[in-house]
């Protein structure tokens, strides 16, 4: 008896679809989901126009968005007369994208590794910034050992995030590091497998630039902003001053919530020296006498960098141990190795995944 | 006429889970379908073309979700090397209480696992073939190949599949690497990519 595929992809389909918690009609969050979708929108379709439709864009289809997880007003003051781009200021007063802007395509790091393509949604950070890779590809029309980019190329961005059109964060430009990866002509005969994130053509240098975007109120910075949706702008300023020469909205990332407490309720026997970051406890597994897997719902960009700090404190750096993949964190004295992973809960939504293993603490 | 706001509603709450569910079957990842599904509405609905009806804007996120995934929706590698620690080993996604008769899960799991296993535009191939129904020109021509190229990576992917499911086939209970339609004699030159 044979296998029908079209039978089968059938039922594999249908299953996905049941299983997923993107849309569920009866669920108000899939309403936010189409708003969240339709603002995405909204923001490409403007973007063509100038950062300001952009947020026009954005902030007016914001405003029937009040829901879990979302900030439900603007959290700094509107200043009329604020220059544009600083602390309260209008964004609608943010000059057009220049060619250099427009062609930026902007992601975070965890989604560029697993796709080198831009995104509008930017994740969701815990902490008090968030690392973002901006790139564009540059013409080259130079030998690669002559290849030296004009200023303007790589001149540093400003990163700010709007509500409501108010500019509530403002990173500065010292934040953002500059690196540009100049294309090689390959020796006649031979091929070169090169890696090419989106946007960017086999022979053009790519620019890129790492943003870490300042996620504190720009009227207090010892503030963090409060949980919910803003919006990137990135700023071309000209030279050293304070002018504005070009703007693009670059897309939208969420303020989490506080993690809260690590988990309790672990089993019986667990170590109970890991340091496990905070969060909500999915699942913990021992599939074999002294090795455990737990999983925490944490969906955040940045979750993974936290939890390997908790480590860091309580187990040093952590090292490679022969015939295993990844690095571990080792506690000799109590006698386990734990490694940190991004991971995804059987629902799909990420998580952090801990392999501890107290049965073999590994080499000393 | 509807708003593209209001088509875009419509498509998410009565399409979006059929959609999710072809994207999944392409990248086999639950959270990586709906990604999928959500950046391809938001292209779709950013050109604008055929966004004003349920129907045809469907047609196009469907295609966008197909060429988002070919052009190299890429899952991250390390992850997917210690995944089957991390979960209990069940269906996924999961059964629940609409799931079908058993024979039905273990032959879904099972054609599950073994899609798995194939190359990227392979599996779109098999994907479009068999669960979209196009011909082998339509699908050289959805995914800029040669009909050539098609039937090989067809031919590669039943192999693939029959290796660990033994023999399949296609609708109707024809060859599943059978290349012949009744359009398929509308064959079209290779398109430039």
């Amino acid at each position: 008896m044979s296998t029908r595929l079209d039978l089968a992809l059938t039922e594999i389909a249908d299953a996905a679809g049941r299983a997923t918690a993107l849309v569920e009609p009866a669920d108000p969050t899939a309403t936010l989901t189409v708003h969240r979708i339709a603002a995405r929108v909204r923001r490409r379709r403007a973007v063509r126009a100038g950062a300001a439709g952009a947020v026009a864009a954005s902030a007016a289809g914001a405003a029937a968005l009040v829901g879990p997880g979302l900030a439900s007003g603007p959290v700094v003051a509107a200043r009329p007369d604020a220059a544009p781009g600083t602390c309260g200021s209008s964004v609608a007063r943010l000059p057009a994208p220049d060619a250099r802007l427009a062609e930026l395509h902007v992601a975070s790091v965890s989604q560029f590794e697993q796709t080198p393509s831009g995104s509008e949604h930017l994740g969701s950070w815990g902490g008090t910034s968030a690392v973002l890779l901006a790139w564009r590809g540059a013409d080259q029309d130079v030998p690669a050992h002559e290849l030296v980019l004009p200023d303007a190329e790589t001149a540093p961005l400003t990163a700010v995030l709007e509500q409501d059109g108010v500019v509530v964060a403002v990173s500065p430009a010292s934040a953002d590091l500059v690196d540009t990866d100049p294309w090689y002509e390959p020796e006649p005969g031979t091929t070169v497998e090169r890696f090419l994130p989106e946007g960017v053509d086999q022979d053009e240098a790519v620019v890129t630039h790492r943003l870490t975007v300042g996620l504190t109120r720009c009227d207090d910075p010892g503030a963090r902003l409060p949980a919910g949706d803003y919006g990137l702008l990135l700023l071309d300023r000209a030279g050293s001053g304070s002018t504005v020469r070009a703007a693009t909205a670059a897309g939208t990332l969420a303020v989490a919530r506080p993690a809260g407490a690590p988990p309790t309720g672990l089993p019986a026997g667990f170590p109970g020296s890991v340091p496990l970051a905070g969060g909500e406890l999915v699942s913990v597994r021992q599939p074999d006498p002294g090795r455990w897997v737990v999983q925490l719902d944490r969906p955040e960009e940045d979750a993974l960098g936290e939890a390997e700090a908790l480590l860091r404190e309580v187990a040093g750096d952590p090292g490679h141990d022969p015939g295993e993949d990844g690095a571990w964190f080792r506690h000799e004295r109590d006698g386990w190795r734990v490694q940190v992973l991004r991971g995804q809960a059987p629902s799909g939504r990420p998580t952090l995944t801990y392999l501890v293993r107290t049965d073999d603490p590994g080499p000393r | 006429m509807a708003s593209w706001e209001d088509a875009l509603d419509e498509l998410v709450r009565t399409r979006g889970r059929a959609l999710v569910g072809y994207a999944y079957l392409l990248t086999g990842d639950l959270r990586e379908a709906e990604d999928l599904v959500q950046d391809a509405l938001v292209r779709t609905f950013t050109r604008g073309r055929g966004t004003r009806e349920v129907v045809s804007a469907e047609a196009y996120v469907r295609r966008a979700v197909l060429t988002t995934y070919v052009d190299g929706f890429r899952r991250r590698r390390h992850w997917a090397t210690i995944r089957h620690l991390t979960v209990v080993p069940e269906a996924s996604p999961s059964d629940g209480p609409e799931a079908g008769p058993e024979h039905v899960v273990t032959t879904r799991l099972t054609v599950q696992q073994a899609l798995a296993t194939l190359p990227p535009r392979v599996r779109a191939c098999m994907v479009l073939r068999h669960f979209d129904d196009l011909t082998v020109a339509q699908v050289a021509d959805v995914l800029s190949l040669s009909v050539g190229a098609v039937k090989r990576y067809l031919s590669d992917g039943t192999r693939a599949l029959e290796a660990r499911l033994g023999p399949v086939s296609g609708r109707d209970g024809s060859d599943a690497d059978d290349a012949e339609h009744p359009d398929d004699s509308l064959l079209t030159p290779r398109r430039p990519r």
